[in-house]
């Protein structure tokens, strides 16, 4: 038997049944999103976002936290270890990522190599950003150190690579929450209309301050949103150590890209240049590691540093302060 | 690889590209499709690709063998003997050496074993190892004939859209299929499959995802004092969906990617948790699998015949190696016997019901009659499943435990708790509906095939087939995604 031939009223029933069903999905879609809002939107929502925080906007870092009571509150066990009476007199405060504060790595290390001294960090992993206000305020706070180190790895400008420090938006909950870059007009109103356009913009990954921001290529060229935000985020810290009169020195330490020779050092490159702009002692450990013959003996399985990576970088660290110590010391 | 891994979103377009593209060169079109599968299944576990090879070829030599011989039973069972050692070494070695090292107090027999992830299970083996049964049986009861192509058999066994969790197929369902005259060269019914697809892919995506995040911190912790109080059914109620769309969600996939390919598989879920009794229910949840006990299993053990208590033997042995057979813990082999006292509750449940006295039964009025019993079957399920969902018999017992004593104040604390999942489970219940008064009672393959006179009613299945998954890959888990639960098994 011959099929009917599709006539023009039938091709239009066809298309408007396909123009609904698509929209109700989509209106499901929509529903569902409402209802339960995926967690990866939650940062980019601002005072729609039921993220909540301690933090306040800063103008110099973004975001800073809102009180010192509040700083506190979040880390109570860990400054309460400050005040234990038979704690060591001299503390070295340690400050960065897991390189710096994870279980055997460089601040657990340093307590074990030099158990007279106090080796106080924080054991949480936070935006590089939020190491430098840790610093301001516990320095403000009283806190006196016989000296700070802040750990840096070029992965450390990853998250400001993306989300530069003009795009935080604190919230009115003292959450942390960035400004999504949006589309241009007209498809900026289905953004701010729609939650599920908003997870696919998000999801999309064109929603960051800097969508064509590269992470791999991070090690090899620095953006110029980046290096504006590292002098700023670098000029608070020397304003802080310089107001405080404690020695700060940045500890740069490279990745394991850079240590088999796969990428270059634009990264610490750049950061010891705003070290020596803003009178920070800097310690580049990149050649402790190039010339290390065993490379793989100083990585783990997931890239952090073994025990001879973390004793190498401390001992080397050590005979850079006994230098510079003589050098200021000699006439 | 997985119907959920990003790696699937090209190698599916390629795999339909290339079926079509070799369309009429017979044999090109079978290799196609092989290759396909050999990839799909070696993708992250190249090495055991020998597995499913040695199944491939044994299986098929003992069918080729079945046919010539007059020592069949022979043949049969050396078949059987090789497909159940190996599934048995694979599935039961962590067990028999964990139970040994505690029995003995030798805990180095279990030393390679015990880590997490020291031993793995080869993806979907029970599923090839039960088609390859399956196959061999019917040769040999001589249901079918022996197929003389190896490849063909290695297709049959390693396709991959049934490859890792069913259906568990006949060798009439699709070998038959396979041949130069009937190797299908379109689609079939490429609208359903659209939806088939679709829709597991938003049961998976979208609730059985949703749910495995809002109820897995209660069972990871329901021994510990920190769940102390909350009330275990709502979220044995939740798993029980979330293991629903699970599975169902990825045979709608295989089925649709089935029909995509030009082969119509069997249903594996009917409306499971609207079953009004146990025996109802096996009717409806896995319906291949318990095919497959049945006809397998349950039929050559003597079955109803043989009087009542032999058949309660039987029924009990067949659900008991039917838990077993799910995974190698004694929690599994737990649910299988309740399911299977369950069953002969019900059977005596059914001489009860039938005796003078409780002639006043049939007084309630139908609809209240067939309502309770699925509340009560689904009750009955549900608190089965924490032997299922815990594989620590310690852990199965405390979540029960926790059906009966709960804090009132804190019942519903945690993902429980959370009134838009409830709002989601509803939201699917009405759509589910929904779409039944659409079809009027017809079947699928019937809707379908009516769509074609119905334009709006068809273009608006297209469009909704196309904007569910759309929704379902917006809406899926970012990060690592969590496998469908039957890949295990």
């Amino acid at each position: 038997m011959n099929e009917r031939p599709e006539t023009h009223p039938t091709r239009l029933r066809l298309l408007t049944g396909l123009v609904t069903g698509f929209a109700v999905s989509i209106l499901l879609g929509e529903t569902i999103t409402r209802l339960r809002l995926p967690d990866d939107l939650q940062p980019f929502l601002g005072e729609a976002s039921s993220l909540t925080g301690v933090y306040r906007p800063d103008p110099d870092l973004g975001a800073d936290y809102r009180s010192l009571d509040d700083f506190r509150a979040q880390y109570a066990a860990r400054l309460k270890e400050l005040e234990e009476p038979n704690r060591p007199r001299r503390v070295w405060a340690w400050f960065g990522n897991s390189f710096a504060q994870a279980p055997g790595m460089q601040a657990d290390m340093a307590q074990k190599d030099l158990p007279e001294i106090g080796m106080f960090h924080l054991r949480r992993n936070a935006e590089m950003f939020l190491h430098v206000a840790q610093i301001r305020l516990l320095l403000d706070a009283g806190l006196k150190p016989e000296r700070i180190i802040l750990v840096l790895l070029p992965i450390d400008t990853v998250t400001l690579g993306r989300q530069p420090l003009r795009t935080i938006a604190v919230n009115r909950r003292g959450a942390i929450t960035y400004r999504m870059r949006l589309p241009p007009a007209p498809f900026d109103a289905l953004i701010r209309s729609s939650r599920l356009a908003t997870l696919a913009w998000v999801r999309s990954g064109q929603h960051a301050g800097n969508p064509s921001f590269q992470p791999k290529r991070s090690t090899e060229f620095l953006t110029s949103s980046v290096q504006e935000d590292f002098a700023a985020i670098f000029r608070v810290l020397g304003a802080s150590a310089q107001k405080h009169h404690v020695p700060v020195t940045v500890l740069l330490l490279p990745n394991r890209e850079q240590v088999f020779g796969k990428a270059g050092y634009t990264v610490q490159d750049f950061m010891r240049e705003r070290c020596r702009l803003e009178h920070l002692d800097c310690f580049d450990a990149r050649d402790l590691f190039v010339e290390e013959k065993d490379k793989l003996s100083l990585f783990l399985p997931d890239w952090h540093f073994t025990d001879k990576g973390n004793r190498i970088v401390l001992e080397a660290l050590r005979s850079h302060w006994m230098n510079t110590t003589e050098k200021s010391a000699a006439p | 690889m997985s119907f959920i891994d990003r790696d699937f979103a090209w190698f599916l377009p390629l795999v339909l590209g290339l079926w079509w593209l070799t369309r009429g060169r017979y044999a090109t079109q079978i290799a196609v499709m092989l290759c396909a599968s050999l990839v799909f299944y070696g993708w992250r576990q190249p090495a055991v690709l020998g597995v499913i090879g040695a199944y491939c070829l044994v299986d098929w030599s003992i069918g080729i063998w079945l046919g010539r011989t007059s020592r069949r039973r022979a043949v049969l069972v050396a078949g059987l003997v090789f497909n159940l050692s190996v599934l048995c070494f694979w599935k039961y070695t962590p067990l028999v050496l964990t139970s040994l090292a505690a029995w003995l107090h030798r805990p180095e027999l279990a030393a390679g074993v015990a880590q997490p992830g020291a031993w793995s299970v080869p993806m979907g083996i029970s599923f090839y190892s039960f088609t390859g049964i399956a196959y061999m049986v019917d040769v040999y009861r001589r249901v079918g004939p022996a197929e003389p192509s190896l490849w063909r058999y290695s297709l049959f066994t390693s396709f991959f859209p049934h490859l890792v969790a069913g259906p568990i197929l006949r060798a009439r369902e699709f070998l038959s299929h396979l041949g130069p005259d009937e190797l299908p060269q379109r689609p079939e019914m490429p609208m359903e499959a659209l939806g088939l697809i679709a829709r597991g892919f938003f049961k998976k995506l979208v609730l059985a995802d949703s749910l495995a995040l809002a109820i897995d911190p209660f069972f990871a912790e329901v021994a510990h004092p920190a769940t102390a109080g909350i009330w275990a059914l709502p979220y044995l109620y939740l798993y029980a969906w979330q293991i629903y769309f699970d599975f169902s969600g990825y045979t709608d996939i295989a089925r649709g990617l089935g029909l995509a390919f030009g082969f119509r598989w069997p249903e594996n879920f009917r409306a499971p948790y609207l079953a009004r009794s146990i025996q109802d229910f096996w009717r409806r949840w896995h319906m291949t699998l318990s095919r497959f006990l049945r006809d397998y299993l349950y039929i050559p053990l003597g079955g109803n015949r043989g009087g009542a208590v032999w058949s309660a033997f039987t029924v009990m042995m067949t659900m008991t190696l039917g838990g077993f057979w799910h995974g190698a813990s004694w929690s599994f082999l737990t649910w299988g016997a309740v399911h299977g006292i369950f069953l002969l509750m019900h059977r005596g449940w059914r001489h009860f019901a039938s005796l003078r006295v409780m002639r006043f039964l049939q007084r309630v009025p139908q609809p209240i009659r067939e309502f309770s019993g699925v509340v009560i079957t689904f009750n009955a399920v549900s608190l089965a499943w924490a032997f299922f969902r815990l594989t620590n018999f310690g852990e199965s017992w405390a979540c029960l435990r926790k059906v009966v004593s709960f804090d009132p104040a804190k019942a519903l604390v945690g993902g429980a708790g959370d009134a838009s999942l409830w709002l989601l489970l509803i939201a699917y219940a009405i759509g589910s509906l929904g779409f039944a008064a659409l079809r009027r009672g017809k079947s699928l393959p019937d809707f379908f095939a009516g769509l074609r006179g119905r334009p709006f009613l068809h273009g608006l299945i297209g469009g909704g087939a196309v904007g569910l998954l759309v929704v379902s890959l917006l809406l899926a888990r970012t990060g690592e995604k969590a496998p469908f639960i039957y890949f295990q098994f």
